[in-house]
């Protein structure tokens, strides 16, 4: 308990003295405020166009940059650019100190490995998770601002969560395959490996609205009913993926050679 | 004290350690030479539990290692890393919980942090310290939970030669402490300054190992240093011819006189031809060999009667 309590320490320094933490935040609330104004801004683009002549075929399109639109963006944006610079920040801590041996001393000396593996685990997917939640009602607290207001906040709560849990399952999947195998970047490939099978098991089955790597589409719904059932499988499946992640490199990374 | 009986080790088809005996005695430095690839960083990652052996036997105080439940080895790698983003303070703090330390943890910081003279660097981030400075970290954590035992792996490598000398002085700390240290490193010159024993590892077999004072006086006496005034050619010639001689460099102002066997019986005869031939010695030393040359003489034997050379 106190090599964990010490390992939640060091990743959370890790976080603050590296910038990781500002980088994170910056990058997943910048875009929360970024979209809105950016489709904000189209919006008005469309506007000036419907008043010149010829020009009227717009006005149908200037009804699609509105609030649903805006929120949808962030969250396709958060999905490609922000994870992508979260992936980046996060390839040192998955991987990286064991490329750069920092973790042969204090492993030598008795930190628990489990302790040091879940450690990360209990830092980094709740720092996503609570860091895309904040990110999604920042958007959505930015388009009552620019936007009539079609959507209540009760709406955007469900696609928060799909997107926190989609995010926070890829981070698992980076710590897991970045721990156990000392290579973060090996995660890109057992990523493609475990979305091909899932997707094609699930797919076979008939199950393919269940996967949870594609639980980012639940997240960018912000214009239909959620179908709760589906919802509530993809987000259990991912929550199953993450726990087999923290599983996996947990076995591996027992056994794993320091030198 | 360490044993070490019959280790063997191989990665893939290359055998690394082909039946290691080694020992290590209580409060001693051991100087573990050998040149790179012998087995050395094998050994020590054997012996502190970072590789699997595949055969022979670890002992720790009489005790197996395998089945040791604490390991009681502290360990300074090659080129130590570590969490450079921390300060000096939080890094020792991370070392205690590594530990499992039960005591005072700040109290103790502090003394571990005195002891490696770093006192003024305390609650500067590691990213800014200096190789040297970095090899005392890591000298620190190997102490931090007062194990008697330590493995200290090319401590002095890369250092400027003030780091060396304040790596050196921490080592000579910790021998006055009471502490067993091996000591692995390439620098002859600072094993022979700190260490009481060494063991020359080639082939993966300790090839020498003894008390270093012994080593040199054993393998001493055997060459004369000698400063003369006008020593005339046809004598330097039949210095060289004279059967004491193994190897003579000589000029006119003096040099060096490589004597057989046995010495006393050499030295009297070189200086019995000076002195008929009125020759001045304005001065005369016996050579003392350095470790070093003790180092290529086992290695550079072994070479060649592998027909290496």
């Amino acid at each position: 308990m106190l090599q964990l309590k010490a390992g939640i320490k060091k990743e959370w320094l890790e976080l603050c003295k590296t910038g990781r933490l500002l980088g994170i935040l910056l990058i997943i609330l910048g875009l929360s405020l970024f979209d809105p104004i950016m489709i904000r801004f189209l919006a008005l683009l469309m506007e000036v166009f419907q008043d010149a002549p010829s020009m009227s075929s717009l006005e149908a399109l200037s009804g699609v940059f509105g609030q649903q639109t805006a929120l949808a963006s962030y969250a396709a944006d958060c999905v490609s650019t922000g994870m992508l610079v979260v992936f980046l920040l996060l390839m040192r801590t998955a991987g990286g100190e064991q490329k750069r041996r920092s973790v042969v001393i204090p492993l030598t000396l008795g930190f628990d490995r489990d302790a040091y593996l879940y450690a990360k685990f209990l830092v980094y997917p709740p720092l996503v998770f609570i860091s895309v939640l904040l990110g999604v009602c920042t958007a959505y607290g930015t388009t009552l601002l620019l936007f009539t207001h079609q959507i209540g906040f009760v709406d955007i709560l469900l696609p928060a969560l799909a997107l926190g849990v989609y995010f926070a399952m890829q981070v698992c999947l980076l710590l897991g395959c970045g721990c156990a195998t000392g290579k973060a970047g090996i995660f890109v490939a057992i990523l493609y490996l475990l979305h091909t099978i899932l997707t094609t098991a699930l797919g076979t089955l008939g199950w393919n609205r269940y996967n949870p790597f594609a639980l980012y589409t639940f997240g960018s719904n912000f214009t239909s009913a959620p179908d709760l059932v589906d919802y509530s499988i993809s987000i259990g499946l991912a929550v199953v993926v993450c726990f087999a992640a923290v599983l996996f490199s947990s076995l591996l990374f027992r056994k794993k050679k320091l030198v | 004290m360490i044993e070490i009986s019959g280790l063997q080790k191989s990665f893939g088809s290359k055998r690394v350690l082909n039946g290691l005996n080694m020992e290590v005695k209580p409060g001693e430095v051991y100087g573990f030479l050998g040149e790179n690839g012998a087995g050395k960083s094998t050994t020590m990652n054997i012996v502190t539990g970072l590789l699997e052996k595949d055969g022979g036997e670890v002992r720790i105080n009489g005790k197996d290692l395998s089945v040791m439940e604490e390991h009681p080895i502290g360990y300074l790698p090659e080129s130590p890393e570590f969490f450079d983003y921390m300060t000096c303070r939080q890094y020792f703090a991370y070392i205690a919980a590594a530990c499992s330390y039960e005591g005072d943890i700040r109290k103790r910081t502090e003394e571990v942090i005195r002891l490696i003279g770093l006192e003024n660097a305390i609650d500067r981030k590691i990213k800014g310290f200096s190789r040297g400075m970095k090899q005392r970290i890591g000298i620190g954590c190997a102490l931090y939970s007062g194990k008697d035992i330590l493995i200290l792996d090319e401590p002095t490598s890369a250092l400027d030669p003030q780091g060396r000398a304040e790596v050196m002085q921490i080592i000579l700390q910790l021998k006055e402490m009471g502490k067993t240290v091996i000591l692995s490193t390439h620098i002859l010159s600072d094993v022979e300054r700190v260490a009481d024993r060494v063991g020359i590892l080639h082939n993966g077999v300790l090839q020498l190992e003894g008390n270093i004072a012994e080593l040199l006086r054993a393998n001493a006496g055997h060459e004369i240093m000698l400063e003369t005034e006008n020593l005339p050619a046809d004598l330097i010639e039949k210095i060289a011819k004279s059967p004491f001689a193994i190897s003579c460099n000589l000029t006119q102002h003096g040099g060096k006189v490589e004597i057989a066997e046995d010495f006393e019986e050499g030295n009297r005869a070189l200086f019995r031809i000076l002195a008929e031939n009125k020759i001045l010695v304005s001065s005369y030393q016996v050579v003392r060999p350095t470790l070093e040359q003790i180092y290529l003489k086992v290695v550079g034997a072994h070479a060649a009667a592998k027909g290496w050379n």
